[in-house]
């Protein structure tokens, strides 16, 4: 249906859109090309790039060698497998029980809190409240007579530790968000469900869920691509007593900190440019998957 | 009355399991004020001093002379404003575009934005910061962009990279596609007024709420980034920001000794632009929420 | 007209520019440790010889020190002055960041200055800046702690530390420690790596084989070392929350440590500090000791590198003649409590130096082992930090940890 008319403006749509597609041009397709460009060399960034040895896939090879990347992935991908499994499920359920008081302003603030602050300072904060010796979380523990526990200082527990806090910080957000998709379901939907004679259990998995869809994917999405490039929470959390953020012995090692560490400390712009394109070959490809199968469940649905 | 005293029950457990989890939001920031207040002493003490018997103001002093403030909330309010204000003009053009006219690789323009949200940030920082060190003739520069530094030590390294955002522009497309009607736009075409004049006169006003939920969003995202100022400081340290500069307060005290120092510091870093942000709770995540409501 | 105007515009610009007092701003990056400060005495004195100099400190966390000197080099604008650790100097040498130093600071350093501090600034056959302070470690403990739990002396071998440690830790009801036997610094590399390698030398073992190509420190007596070490773990006198910073606080029995704390010790103890013992560390099979060193040099990309290498001069090479000593040599003793690399600053620092607390470090100057200078430094230091704090948690046995270690690190040591 699209008349000559209708494209009648397009020289003032170009107008409008030159400044993004100049950004876009200089701010994301040049770096992209250029960091493959230098993940198949050897640059230390010290010396010009015409000079630098091309090394193929041997940056690639390098990296998937690597033991500390390995480890990193897998930190990373529990850590985002939790905020998506544990923390997006338990906001919608705060939601829920969220939309059920009338006067919710007051709760609604305090769930704002932890998404305004700086997650390097979150991290910082709960460093200390995770101290063993004086910290509040043990000293809470003890009083309850429950046994204590290292957190951050055992590689057993450490980036237990650092989920937890992850899942603190987003949950309040999450769960904002997540109540606006559910205030806008329509009551008549639940009443009707009552004289059908169906609980709330039923309620929240009959009509709240299928609703909150696109809510729940959009969540997932952006948490999704939040989680994968953890970096300034690993770094408030283990980088002040441990000098060197990412320890214990690696434990919380994740894949950007991991990145800023090869190409910032040991000037590796090669190998830091294989990650950093492999963490993008990831997360397009898992946010890819997620979309498709939203859109298959949903056209499924109706 | 069966039914109404188990509303009244549901509505209790409710309110406990929303206590519980509001407590455990705010516990962490009331504890880092009471023992940003605390002696050195108190601090470590067994059995633990939740409130400290004196408030030890002078932590604050204390922290303000070695760490410089000042510059850290100076450098964060100028990088963020402008960034705020690029991203809030760029995302109201280019989104009434998309929202508004057709034109030729429409779809492909919006679908690659959209995509960028997927990049990783890091993909960009090594390009990015050779690139702004190759400018030439700025820095001391030569022109072929070799010799000097290039933008490394100006604040526009901070803020170029950030003028155009997809969420924004995103987000005020959907306004513009639910809220204004063609119709309002044939009319004032009719009435013989310029594109642009009916951008500027008609629209904007209009589209005020949508550019202020922009604004606020971008405001508090920018504020709050640490990485890429963090690389930029390594080398500049005359350009870091305030969460760079709260990162670099444990060095700043020995963390072993001087945990009330660093929690002062942190409360002066974290504390008043909370106040402040809280105000805006609504605007923020209707804003983030729309993007999604709506795909 | 205005052509005339521009002109002579010009020229009131051109003369005032070389009549004009030329100032140049030097920058030096000076780490943040609490003990280093006190230098601003011999800026301000430099600034009052040479009023066309002024000094910019520039302020950096040790852990952030390698990654600043590189970035800011890269950045192109960077400090005109370090103060380098001696392992980065491979590296930094190798890109290109390191100024030559003049030929007259060469045969300067060659003469005058202690041989393991010439090693250290020497890469590739060459002199690449001025050495400054040794450090080399020593068993530092509370002679406090050790007399209320019966000892008179410190221990002499690593069986008589593990049981005297255990003797002397303390715990509360729910098995914290609250009193250490003995403390590590987990997280920072020095402090994981220099004592466990200093036990491995005494042990017998070796880092790197002779021509530096190949780690081998998982060789028997280097497991054997790590065990030593993580008996302390498994028999709970330590753990990795314990740290060697909280000494002061009077809650920790003895600790692996450099002459450089001296300054902080005295600082933070007050009247406790007479307390403070150093004694050789406890050996396995002989005396042995791990030393390091550091050294002063300039950015090639350094826009003052004369004034730099003069200001250098005047700090390192010249000598104060009341005291017979130089500044840097008053600054490392006075201030920091440092082992002095120049020859003439040990032999006229005497009664400081053999105080209670440097005495024992300057004595073992003799059983001590320079630390190896390798391309990638930092990050084999990482990885065996990682590996070694993974055998203390019990997370891997010494072995596996060592093997592992030397495998990461002869991966590195091949890369060029």
């Amino acid at each position: 249906m699209k008349s000559k008319f209708e494209f009648r403006y397009q020289k003032i749509a170009y107008l409008y859109l030159i400044i993004p597609v100049v950004f876009y041009s200089v701010f994301i397709i040049f770096p992209v090309g250029f960091s493959i460009f230098i993940s198949l060399r050897r640059w230390n960034m010290l010396v010009p790039i015409s000079v630098t040895k091309f090394v193929g896939f041997k940056n690639y090879l390098r990296v998937f060698k690597d033991p500390v990347f390995l480890m990193a992935f897998k930190n990373t991908a529990i850590y985002t497998s939790c905020i998506l499994l544990i923390g997006i499920p338990l906001s919608i359920i705060i939601a829920v029980l969220l939309s059920k008081l009338k006067r919710n302003a007051f709760w609604r603030y305090i769930l704002f809190i932890p998404s305004i602050v700086p997650l390097i300072s979150i991290g910082m904060v709960w460093a200390f409240l995770y101290d063993p010796t004086w910290g509040p979380i043990n000293t809470i523990i003890r009083i309850f007579g429950l046994p204590v526990s290292k957190w951050l200082w055992d590689t057993k527990t450490a980036m237990f530790s650092v989920t937890l806090v992850g899942i603190w910080a987003t949950l309040g957000i999450n769960t904002l968000i997540s109540y606006m998709g559910v205030k806008e379901i329509p009551i008549s939907l639940y009443e009707a469900a009552e004289i059908d004679g169906g609980n709330e259990v039923k309620k929240f998995f009959y009509i709240t869920l299928p609703l909150l869809k696109p809510i729940i994917s959009f969540l997932m999405i952006t948490n999704l691509i939040n989680s994968f490039q953890i970096f300034d929470l690993v770094v408030g959390l283990t980088g002040q007593k441990l000098a060197e953020p990412g320890g214990p012995a690696n434990s919380t090692q994740v894949l950007v900190l991991y990145m800023y560490q090869t190409a910032f400390k040991y000037l590796k712009m090669g190998k830091a440019s294989a990650m950093a394109f492999i963490l993008f070959l990831l997360l397009f490809s898992t946010s890819i998957v997620f979309l498709k199968s939203l859109k298959k469940s949903e056209r499924e649905n109706y | 009355m069966n039914r109404k005293r188990k509303r009244l029950i549901s509505r209790i457990i409710i309110y406990i399991i929303l206590a519980i989890i509001g407590i455990s939001m705010i516990l962490p920031f009331v504890w880092l004020v009471s023992s940003s207040l605390k002696t050195r002493a108190e601090f470590v003490a067994k059995p633990p001093v939740w409130i400290p018997e004196k408030a030890q103001w002078n932590n604050y002093p204390k922290v303000i002379k070695k760490v410089p403030f000042l510059k850290y909330y100076s450098n964060s309010l100028i990088v963020s404003l402008s960034v705020t204000l690029c991203v809030t003009i760029t995302s109201a053009f280019a989104g009434f575009a998309f929202a508004k006219y057709n034109f030729k690789f429409k779809q492909f323009l919006f679908s690659f934005f959209l995509s960028t949200i997927m990049l990783p940030a890091f993909l960009f920082v090594v390009p990015e910061y050779f690139m702004f060190s190759k400018i030439p003739l700025i820095g001391g520069n030569s022109i072929w962009g070799t010799g000097g530094y290039g933008l490394l030590h100006s604040r526009l390294v901070l803020i170029l990279p950030f003028i155009v955002n997809s969420w924004g522009i995103f987000l005020a497309r959907q306004f513009y596609i639910i809220s204004i009607p063609d119709e309002l736009l044939q009319a004032a075409r009719i009435d013989g007024a310029s594109e642009f004049k009916i951008f500027i006169k008609l629209i904007i006003p209009i589209s005020k709420p949508v550019l202020a939920t922009i604004a606020i969003i971008t405001f508090i995202t920018q504020w709050n980034y640490l990485f890429w100022p963090l690389v930029i400081s390594s080398s500049a340290p005359e350009l870091s920001t305030l969460p760079v500069g709260m990162k670099m307060l444990a060095m700043a005290f020995d963390p072993a000794r001087n945990q009330q120092l660093i929690l002062a510091g942190l409360t002066i870093g974290i504390i008043p632009p909370s106040l402040i942000f809280i105000l805006f709770q609504k605007y923020y995540v209707s804003g983030i929420g729309m993007t999604g409501l709506k795909e | 007209m205005k052509n005339i105007s521009i002109l002579v515009l010009c020229m009131i610009l051109i003369v005032f520019s070389i009549t004009a007092f030329p100032k140049i701003v030097l920058r030096i990056a000076i780490h943040t440790d609490f003990n280093r400060e006190g230098f601003d005495k011999y800026l301000e004195e430099y600034t009052k010889l040479h009023p066309n100099i002024e000094f910019e400190k520039i302020a950096v966390p040790f852990e952030d020190y390698l990654t600043k000197v590189e970035v800011s080099h890269i950045s192109g604008n960077p400090p005109d002055i370090y103060h380098v650790y001696s392992l980065w100097g491979v590296d930094l040498v190798k890109s290109g960041i390191l100024d030559e130093p003049p030929q007259d600071i060469r045969n300067d350093v060659r003469k005058n200055y202690e041989r393991v501090a010439v090693n250290g600034a020497t890469i590739n056959g060459e002199i690449w800046g001025i050495p400054t302070e040794i450090d080399n470690y020593c068993l530092v403990y509370n002679k406090k702690i050790l007399k209320e739990n019966g000892y008179s002396d410190p221990p002499r071998t690593w069986n008589e530390l593990i049981d005297m440690a255990k003797k002397c830790t303390k715990y509360d009801k729910d098995g914290n420690i609250i009193q250490y036997g003995f403390v590590f610094l987990a997280g920072w590399e020095s402090a994981v790596v220099h004592p466990y390698l200093s036990l491995a030398y005494s042990n017998g073992a070796k880092f790197l084989n002779d021509d530096n190509t190949k780690c081998i420190i998982n060789s028997p007596e280097g497991i054997e070392a790590l065990e030593a070490e993580v008996k302390l773990f498994k028999m709970h006198i330590t753990d990795i929350n314990g740290s060697v910073w909280d000494f002061p606080n009077g809650n920790i029995a003895m600790m692996i440590m450099a002459p450089w704390d001296e300054g902080n010790l005295k600082s933070t103890m007050g009247d406790n500090y007479k307390y403070v013992g150093v004694a050789p560390i406890p050996v396995m099979k002989k005396p042995k000791t791990l030393l390091y060193t550091w050294f002063a040099c300039v950015d090639s990309k350094s826009k003052h590198k004369k004034a730099a290498w003069d200001f250098l001069r005047w700090m390192t090479e010249q000598i104060q003649p009341d005291k017979r000593t130089t500044r840097m040599g008053d600054y490392l003793v006075e201030k920091v409590g440092a082992i002095p690399g120049r020859k003439i600053d040990i032999d006229n620092h005497y009664y400081q130096l053999f105080d209670q607390y440097t005495k024992t470090f300057v004595e073992e100057l003799k059983n001590s082992v320079a630390e190896d200078n390798v391309y990638h430094g930092a990050e084999i230091k990482v990885t065996l930090m990682n590996e070694i704090t993974n055998a203390w948690l019990g997370k891997k046995t010494s072995k596996q940890a060592l093997d592992d270690a030397v495998k990461a690190i002869n991966a590195l040591l091949s890369e060029d």
